[in-house]
């Protein structure tokens, strides 16, 4: 309750008719066939959901198919090619199709409401990541089907998933299609971070956002972080097995190792990628179910950020058993214990609200208890297994099967099912029926115990992991009968749900059940397609429960952006911290580019796995077509005048430099090309770590004038640029300038290449990893070349100037990254030889 | 730019955390690599030391500011990564390096 | 037909009264693989902490759950104040934590001793199953053998493990924690087993096909009766083998002593005196090492022997015969 609650109201007389009229019009979804070129949030949203939680039953039936396998001791219902197979893919689809797409797709739906923006800030991009991990995850689950699925572990370590020891497709559909979908995970990511950075509702200052928006604003900038690390692993897995560079291959100098040091590096951070954001959930259920604001706010807020950071020292801890010395294995068991802190704050932080409040045991509710009680213990195990004698018995048993189950399915799968009874009653019209959920909750909580608690017994009992079968008479028998039945159990509840979703739901935005739970957070708020009539003031945390009219101000239209004053669709950009409105954002509407770059992309990637090249490489090309397409109608043209919002605030309807979307948008991304090139030199450092002797001496090593030569080069590419930027600022053209950074720039990039022409990338992992430095060299010249001869083009048409110039910014920033990071190149590979050499 | 100060200054405490993190690790497999295990304990021992009084140091002038949101958010941060850091050094003192 | 098994998880373990009781816990904590049976100093250590780490979640998860409930239908004040956030999730975690940081560490310390031991052995982990080679003193191998550890019991064994496949992980719950072999890396596992008996262990990495499959027995010995094995394993085979197996085994089975020298498979030199068949998967008797010769693809199937299905019985039954008679 601030003061700011007595201010006017920004638009308080009556709107003019036909304004709520425009609005649905201008942000209705496209009908029949054209409504697949959607991008409004609130469909991509509910898409996005469906299609994550139809590979959560397909996963799931994977794992009926192994518990049905193993109920009894040597079974020969499932032989071990295809057990091999039904647990790598259970595994993969739950985490990469499952676990992550739910949570980004809930953002996706709920993030624009709840924080009060008309949409997300960049829609297409939401419908491009969601089309292409659907139609890539699809064709990912077909490759079962037709005896290609993959067959090493959902963590595919090398050398078993070589070529050597896995021949065929199997383990590339794996490497490309995992690969690419986390691509579509990472433009999710920057769509979130933007959003919730940038698409506030006026006042909304970081300590009153959602503990929600909190958690995605976490959850996306561990992906930026982590998933960098997972996509290099893959690519070079990928040209271990295509090309032979040997960087997991110990007689060539390589090391398996290295692999499980990136795999993990993001591994474990995933599995807080997953828990954050249903914590997140949690953090917003509790508070309405109590009737209490959510008991230390700030220190779930701090316990949300330390977990994240903290989650990035864990990765060893999946590596206990492989021989690396104690001392470090030690700091990886501290940092494992240390994060299970922020873990108690929030626990306690839910008990302490329920503890304020007058709790109401709706079905919501009851998930809620259900997650405490399996996350907790969850939780339990997960400090045991962190000791590091312990998990030398419990790894990779059924020990940390059951553990990891307790730790997803309960602070996630709950959550989540929390999170359906609770927004349901927000996208469809009818909420689910408390009675039948009631069964649900029963059937997943006896089911979840019943399969997993004997796991506990069963891994001390010595049962290993990913084995198809076991022998009787090792006590386990009765244990694993016991587990298949629980997950039966499971299943009943998951159909039971499913029953009642299609009873029930029925998606609107306009004429959804509403405000059941008597929430306080802007999601709450009726509106439409849309988002909200109007744009509030928020002055607290809670604005439903603090600002009494709130909802009949916003419906009229007393708040900020009643209508659509340039006629198209539109949203406030607010200054990060304290949601000041800077701009009037104008937002693209439905278009097939998207869709069609989605398609060819997700093509590209499968038809390349299956060893079509030329027809992958047509698929490419027309996926390129439809990026640029897109990427020409971004940056429309300024409007001369600022837009009146209300309240006497008139915004530019045009942003270029660090006010605009887009100018963030590729901040964030170079920070993930940060984050892969950081990975890149750990590798490159870990193979010297290992394998000195492949090695060559400084005589070996190219003469130091090239990379002289092609620093220099890159330097003045960088100088080039920077006065192309001074030409356009003057209103003269940057085209030659841009043509001439372009050139030396290729020539900067040639020079490096040529410099390492007599070093085999197949010989040993030193030729491997300069190659891999060549290879990520040349690919990001070329992204940074394609950038800036497209921003040439809009000038050649007329659409690049001193005031509209986006595109060309965007360019400008990438390209000098680019030059830096090719200068940190050069010195890794000509400098630290030569420094390192004995 | 206000706000990419204020960000700064919230990440400091997970910087530092990181960048000792980083150097443990990084230093302790290298010298065990490398045959120089009597150089372990000291590498550990200094880097906790400096770093955990810088995260302190971090953490106590902010706190000073805690009215502000970003300042009492990057005071908190700190403190985990000074007890971080503080459990992370811990077990040199019980440990013999590279067994 | 069901693989003939799997005789292999009772025959020579000794038999407390806790394993006739047919519950199912019971058995399982007290199994030959299992890692609350410690049989080894090792193996107690880790089991005390297991038992400690069980305990105190048990204690923490009971406390949590019942805070949990008051909260839900109670609401005590004390329980909603700041001051319970703090000493509930910051607190006592961070004392708790440090307690079992320094403990475990310790524990740790003491399991990664390195002293001299008096047997070494190298295992090399092979899809899908173990190489061993016992070593002399100067590190030369000294006798080969396969899926079978024979070793003096209350004597300290190194077990160097290394593999020139994939991954593999060496685990005898009853022993040790498990240490995974590595390509291109010896790792080095220390333990010592307490009393004679015979242990169950099993690849607990994933290596692909039938990595369910790839067991092996761990057999303490009474001092003298491990060096009298050790003697009978140095010899040569006994008797020279009969055609069949020069033309069809010896590709890859080595028979000391005699031309059969392929080195793909396990070293047959002794066979019939090891206790199970296939990577500790089968009885080792006439009957089941004929099984094994004409479907080993059935029994273990994507091994790397094929099925010599075509074989005439006769060869077979001199096969199974011979190599059952090679102890």
């Amino acid at each position: 309750m601030s003061d700011e609650r007595a201010l006017p109201l920004p638009n308080p007389g009556p709107r003019p008719a036909g304004e709520v009229e425009e609005l649905r019009r201008i942000w209705a979804a496209p009908k029949g066939l054209r409504f697949l070129t959607v991008i409004n949030n609130n469909y991509i949203g509910v898409l996005y959901v469906g299609a994550a939680f139809l590979f959560f039953v397909l996963a799931g039936i994977l794992a009926l198919m192994m518990r049905t396998q193993l109920a009894v001791a040597e079974n020969d219902l499932v032989g071990p090619t295809l057990y091999n197979r039904l647990f790598t893919m259970h595994g993969t689809v739950m985490m990469f199709l499952f676990a992550v797409p739910v949570v980004e797709a809930m953002g996706v739906l709920l993030l624009p409401n709840m924080l009060g923006a008309r949409d997300l800030p960049f829609p297409r991009l939401s419908a491009y990541a969601f089309w292409a991990y659907f139609i890539g995850g699809t064709v990912f689950f077909a490759s079962l089907f037709v005896g290609w699925a993959p067959a090493g572990g959902w963590f595919m370590n090398p050398p078993l998933t070589t070529e050597y020891f896995s021949p065929g497709f199997n383990e590339d559909f794996w490497l490309l299609g995992i690969g690419f979908i986390e691509i579509s995970a990472i433009a999710g990511a920057i769509e979130i971070i933007v959003g919730v950075l940038r698409t506030r509702a006026p006042g909304m200052t970081l300590a009153r956002m959602p503990l929600f928006a909190w958690a995605m604003l976490v959850f996306a900038v561990m992906i930026i972080l982590a998933f960098p690390a997972v996509i290099l692993a893959t690519a070079l897995l990928e040209l271990e097995r295509a090309f032979h560079w040997p960087f997991f291959t110990a007689e060539a100098g390589g090391d398996p190792l290295l692999w499980q040091h990136l795999f993990w590096f993001f591994g474990h951070p995933e599995v807080y990628v997953i828990f954050l954001p249903a914590a997140g959930m949690v953090s917003m259920i509790v508070p309405t179910m109590a009737g209490q604001p959510l008991a230390a706010q700030r220190l779930v807020i701090l316990a949300l950020v330390a977990t994240a950071f903290l989650s990035f020292g864990l990765w060893v801890h999946h590596m206990f058993a492989t021989g690396i010395p104690g001392i470090s294995l030690a700091f990886f068991e501290a940092a494992s214990m240390a994060v299970a802190i922020p873990s108690g704050i929030q626990v306690f932080a839910w008990i302490a609200t329920f503890a304020r409040g007058r709790v109401r045991l709706a079905v919501p509710t009851l998930f809620v208890l259900g997650f405490l009680f399996i996350f907790v213990l969850g939780g339990l195990t997960g400090v045991m297994v962190a000791a590091i004698p312990f998990d030398w018995q419990a790894h990779d048993t059924y020990f940390v099967v059951a553990h990891l189950h307790y730790v997803l399915i309960g602070g996630m799968v709950f959550p989540l099912f929390a999170a359906f009874y609770y927004w349901m009653p927000y996208t469809s019209r009818f909420p689910l029926s408390e009675r039948v959920g009631r069964w649900v909750f029963g059937l997943l909580f006896a089911g979840a115990n019943l399969t997993f608690f004997p796991m506990h017994v069963l891994g001390l009992a010595g049962m290993p992991r990913r084995v198809y079968t076991y022998q009787s008479g090792l006590g386990w028998d009765a244990i694993n009968l016991a587990s298949t039945a629980g997950a039966f159990v499971i299943a009943a509840g998951v159909l039971l749900f499913l029953v009642d979703v299609a009873r029930r739901f029925r998606m609107s935005a306009e004429d959804n059940a509403g405000d059941v739970w008597g929430a306080g957070t802007l999601e709450w708020l009726p509106g439409g397609n849309y988002s909200n009539r109007s744009i509030p003031v928020v002055t607290g945390r809670y604005p439903l429960w603090e600002q009494p009219g709130l909802a009949k101000d916003v419906e009229e239209g007393r708040y900020y952006l009643p209508n659509a004053p340039t006629g198209t669709r539109e949203t406030i950009l607010t200054s990060p911290l304290e949601a000041t409105p800077q701009v009037l954002m104008r937002m693209p509407v439905p278009g097939w580019a998207p869709q069609v770059a989605a398609f060819f992309t997700a093509a590209f990637f499968m038809l390349l796995t299956v060893k079509l090249v030329w027809l992958a490489a047509a698929c490419g090309l027309v996926a390129v077509g439809a990026l640029l397409h897109w990427g020409w109608s971004l940056d429309p043209p300024p409007l001369p005048d600022a837009v009146d919002i209300g309240g006497g605030i008139r915004l530019p309807a045009y942003a270029s430099g660090p006010t605009s979307q887009a100018w963030w948008a590729m901040a964030i991304l170079m920070l993930t090309a940060a984050s892969l090139y950081a990975c890149a030199i750990f590798s490159y450092l870990y193979l010297w770590l290992v394998a000195p002797g492949t090695w060559p001496d400084a005589s070996a090593l190219p003469r130091s004038s090239y990379p002289v030569v092609s620093a220099v080069l890159l330097v003045a590419s960088s100088a080039a640029f920077g006065s192309a930027n001074g030409s356009l600022a003057r209103g003269a053209t940057p085209a030659p300038a841009i043509a001439a950074a372009i050139v030396l720039a290729l020539a900067g990039f040639g020079t490096e290449f040529a410099s390492h022409l007599a070093v085999d990338p197949r010989a040993s992992a030193y030729g491997a990893v300069v190659h891999l430095f060549v290879l990520l060299g040349g690919f990001f010249v070329a992204v940074a070349v394609v950038l800036a001869a497209f921003a040439m083009a809009r000038r050649l048409a007329g659409k690049l100037d001193r005031v509209r110039r986006v595109t060309f910014d965007n360019a400008r920033i990438f390209w000098h990254y680019v030059v830096a990071q090719s200068l940190v190149g050069l010195l890794l590979l000509h400098g630290f030889p030569r420094l390192a050499a004995p | 730019m206000g706000s990419g100060l204020h960000a700064l200054r919230i990440a400091a405490g997970i910087v530092l955390w990181a960048v000792h993190f980083a150097l443990v690790y990084g230093s302790t497999a290298f010298a065990c690599a490398r045959g120089a295990a009597a150089a372990v304990p000291w590498i550990i021992g200094s880097a906790t030391v400096v770093a955990a009084l810088l995260a302190a140091a971090i953490a106590a002038v902010e706190w000073r500011r805690r009215e502000a949101f970003e300042s009492w958010l990057a005071s908190g941060l700190a403190a985990v990564a000074f007890f971080a850091i503080v459990f992370e050094g811990v077990p040199v003192l019980f440990l013999a390096p590279c067994a | 037909m069901r693989p003939a098994c799997m005789y292999l998880t009772g025959a020579a373990a000794p038999r407390s009264a806790a394993r006739d009781i047919d519950a199912p816990l019971v058995n399982a904590l007290h199994g030959i693989q299992s890692a609350l049976n410690p049989q080894s100093p090792q193996a107690s250590a880790i089991a005390e902490l297991a038992w400690l780490l069980i305990g105190g979640a048990a204690a923490i998860f009971a406390v949590v759950m019942v805070l949990a409930a008051l909260a839900v239908w109670r609401h005590p004040r004390w329980l909603g104040s700041r001051n319970a956030i703090v000493i509930g999730g910051i607190a006592v975690p961070m004392l708790v934590l440090s307690g079992l940081l320094v403990h475990s560490v310790t524990r740790m310390g003491g399991l990664t001793d390195r002293g001299d031991a008096s047997l070494r052995v190298e295992v090399v982990g092979k899809q899908w199953w173990w190489r061993v080679r016992y070593l002399t003193a100067s590190g030369a191998t000294d006798f080969e053998t396969a899926n079978e550890l024979r070793v003096p019991a209350g004597s300290s064994v190194e077990v160097a493990l290394a593999s020139d496949d994939v991954l593999h992980s060496f685990w005898v719950p009853n022993l040790a924690g498990k240490l995974d072999l590595v390509p291109g890396r010896v790792n080095r596992l220390r333990f010592t087993a307490t009393n004679t008996g015979t242990w169950r262990g099993q690849c607990a990495e994933y290596c692909g096909g039938p990595h369910a499959l790839m067991a092996f027995h761990v057999i303490a010995l009474p001092v003298a009766d491990f060096e009298r094995w050790a003697e009978r394993q140095r010899a040569p085979a006994a008797t020279p083998p009969p055609p069949a197996f020069t033309a069809h085994c010896a590709v890859c089975h080595t028979l000391r002593g005699t031309p059969a020298g392929g080195d793909r498979g396990p070293d047959l030199t002794h066979v019939g005196g090891r206790i199970a068949l296939a990577a500790g998967i089968l009885p080792n008797n006439r009957q089941a090492i004929a099984t094994w010769i004409t479907s080993s693809q059935h029994v273990k199937p994507g091994n790397l022997m094929p099925s010599f299905r075509t074989l005439p019985a006769v060869a077979v039954a001199e096969l199974a015969a011979y190599l059952e008679g090679l102890e």
